[in-house]
């Protein structure tokens, strides 16, 4: 029984840790002409700090949905804020008319439509959703 | 209670349930944040507050446990107009100086962003004079139970009329935020005297990585009135005859433009696990008849998932002597020393608390704060600090007080 139980554990942290290793990679649409991008340059187009990609061209972030399991994963790697932190930040952002979040959709297929759309966008999607309208910039 | 203090608890806790800013189509947007709070003061010789313009009333003589410390709502409704225009309103409901809970516009105004980095605001703006004035109210923002008082205390206003910009350039790996602005406000305070504001001022941050450095520079041309000021003007023009300082005195303190400095100079980092802030700032005076003053705060805190705890350390100190020396004529120089002791609010306080992120759009904080209020030059009745509803004798020694604070804040 408490094998049974140890192994059932083990499969169960497996489980949930390939959960989150199922990776999220920053997208633009195939377009775009930009490169690889760091984890600070794709940190500050999100938590709108800056407005432009490193060639000087408008970025427009693409956000998932508040209480996705991607986005959470997607701000923890890149940004280090959990969920509450992410609240925190934007709401200082907000109510001093300093800033408003980025749009969101609903999804990885949704984030993938509007980019192969919009050259100035970018969003983020699981590894697996990636297809050839759009170009991975970023894997945290 | 009132009608106005009820519907802000009541708004606070209805609005806590819902779970994130309200979509109303058409651009508009509507968003809310809130504070429902109770303090708890050891002291019954005077009341804990936490501005000494604002706030009447606290914990202490007034009530032991008081939930006017801290508690209030605010809404907001944002209209994007078109891409680059956009309307701000926000109301926000708390203590106020004159007692009432009546909502006061925090907010009003009209953004054109120009350009993706560039944005001018017009109307009625909260002015980013410290790192955190443009949303000192919206407690959910930080870890804290409240700002620290001997930082964001003694600041006379909290909005201005006027025009600001929004400018963010972008140098390398390091992001700016430059924000000049200029406004006009007349404030009442909560001993009945009102004071008439010019400002300008600036604020510039660099932010890269996890770190963000901020400097901040505002000039606040401004004119006390009321009571109190017309009878100690009064006794400066009695005196004028006879001393010609005393005459300089009334000039200024009756003029619209005396004028202070703040100079502030303010840092944080934050790696998502832990995270150190602190700020200070100065404050020059070109008149006599007010102190000049200094302040900072150093906090710090660790997150262990949903629960944060954090320890600050926050000082208020008066930089100049409260005994005024200036002319030859005694009753003058006791005049003025007494207006420069109702400024004497040193004070310093030692506060650990812990936030709890318990569900997405609320944070349960509990935090101790251990205050001591500072005497100038050791004299008794300089030792008030910046308590509100002082008994006789609560002035003439340094005082020791606990306060526990309890607070549910919120925002959607």
């Amino acid at each position: 029984m408490k094998l049974i139980n140890k192994a059932l554990l083990v499969a169960l942290l497996m489980s949930s840790s390939m959960v989150v290793e199922a990776g999220v990679v920053v997208v633009v649409g195939a377009s775009s002409s930009l490169g690889d991008l760091t984890q600070d340059q794709v940190a500050d187009i999100f938590l709108g700090k800056t407005s432009k990609f490193p060639d000087g061209s408008q970025a427009v972030p693409i956000d998932q949905e508040d209480g996705a399991d991607i986005r959470a994963d997607f701000y923890k790697k890149v940004t280090g804020k959990s969920g509450s932190q992410l609240k925190s930040y934007w709401s200082k952002l907000i109510f001093s008319g300093k800033g408003q979040p980025p749009k969101q959709v609903k999804g990885d297929a949704e984030v993938i439509q509007s980019l192969g759309a919009n050259p100035g966008q970018i969003g983020y999607v699981a590894e697996e959703a990636v297809d050839g309208s759009v170009k991975v910039v970023y894997t945290p | 209670m009132n009608r106005y203090q009820l519907i802000a608890i009541s708004v606070a806790l209805g609005f806590s349930s819902s779970v994130s800013a309200v979509d109303l189509g058409h651009g508009l947007s509507f968003k809310a944040f809130g504070t429902v709070g109770a303090a708890y003061s050891d002291n019954d010789e005077a009341d804990y507050i936490t501005s000494t313009h604002a706030q009447p009333v606290g914990a202490g003589r007034s009530d032991d446990i008081s939930y006017k410390v801290d508690t209030k709502v605010g809404a907001q409704l944002d209209w994007q107009a078109t891409e680059q225009i956009s309307l701000t309103t926000q109301l926000l409901s708390k203590q106020f100086e004159d007692k009432t809970w009546t909502p006061r516009v925090e907010a009003a105004y009209v953004k054109y962003q120009a350009t993706p980095e560039l944005g001018v605001r017009g109307g009625r703006i909260r002015p980013s004079v410290y790192m955190l004035s443009d949303f000192l109210d919206v407690n959910y923002a930080n870890a804290w139970v409240r700002p620290p008082v001997e930082h964001y205390g003694v600041m006379p206003f909290t909005y201005m009329d006027g025009v600001d910009f929004l400018w963010r350039p972008q140098t390398g790996d390091v992001t700016w935020l430059i924000q000049p602005y200029l406004g006009t406000v007349k404030v009442d305070t909560a001993v009945d005297t009102a004071i008439d504001n010019d400002i300008a001022g600036i604020g510039a941050t660099a932010s890269q990585g996890d770190w963000s450095l901020r400097l901040g520079y505002m000039r606040d041309q401004f004119q006390f009135t009321g009571g109190p000021i017309d009878q100690m003007l009064m006794g400066l023009n009695g005196l004028c005859a006879v001393d010609p300082v005393a005459c300089e005195l009334a000039r200024d303190l009756d003029s619209d433009d005396a004028t202070s400095d703040y100079i502030s100079l303010g840092a944080s980092w934050d790696n998502g696990d832990y995270f150190v802030s602190g700020e200070y700032a100065k404050v020059l005076f070109d008149v006599d008849f007010v102190p000049e003053m200094s302040s900072y705060y150093l906090s710090g805190g660790a997150r262990f998932d949903s629960w944060t705890p954090y320890l600050t350390y926050s000082q208020f100190k008066i930089d100049s002597s409260a005994t005024y020396s200036g002319s030859d004529n005694a009753i003058t120089n006791a005049m003025i020393t007494g207006m420069r002791n109702s400024n004497m609010q040193g004070q310093h306080t030692l506060s650990m608390g812990v936030r709890y992120d318990f569900m997405p759009n609320l944070a349960l904080k509990a935090q101790w704060d251990h205050v001591t209020t500072d005497c100038n030059d050791g004299q008794a009745g300089t030792c008030g600090g910046m308590f509100a509803q002082k008994s006789d004798g609560f002035t003439d020694e340094s005082q020791d007080i606990d306060v526990v604070s309890l607070s549910l804040d919120f925002v959607f």
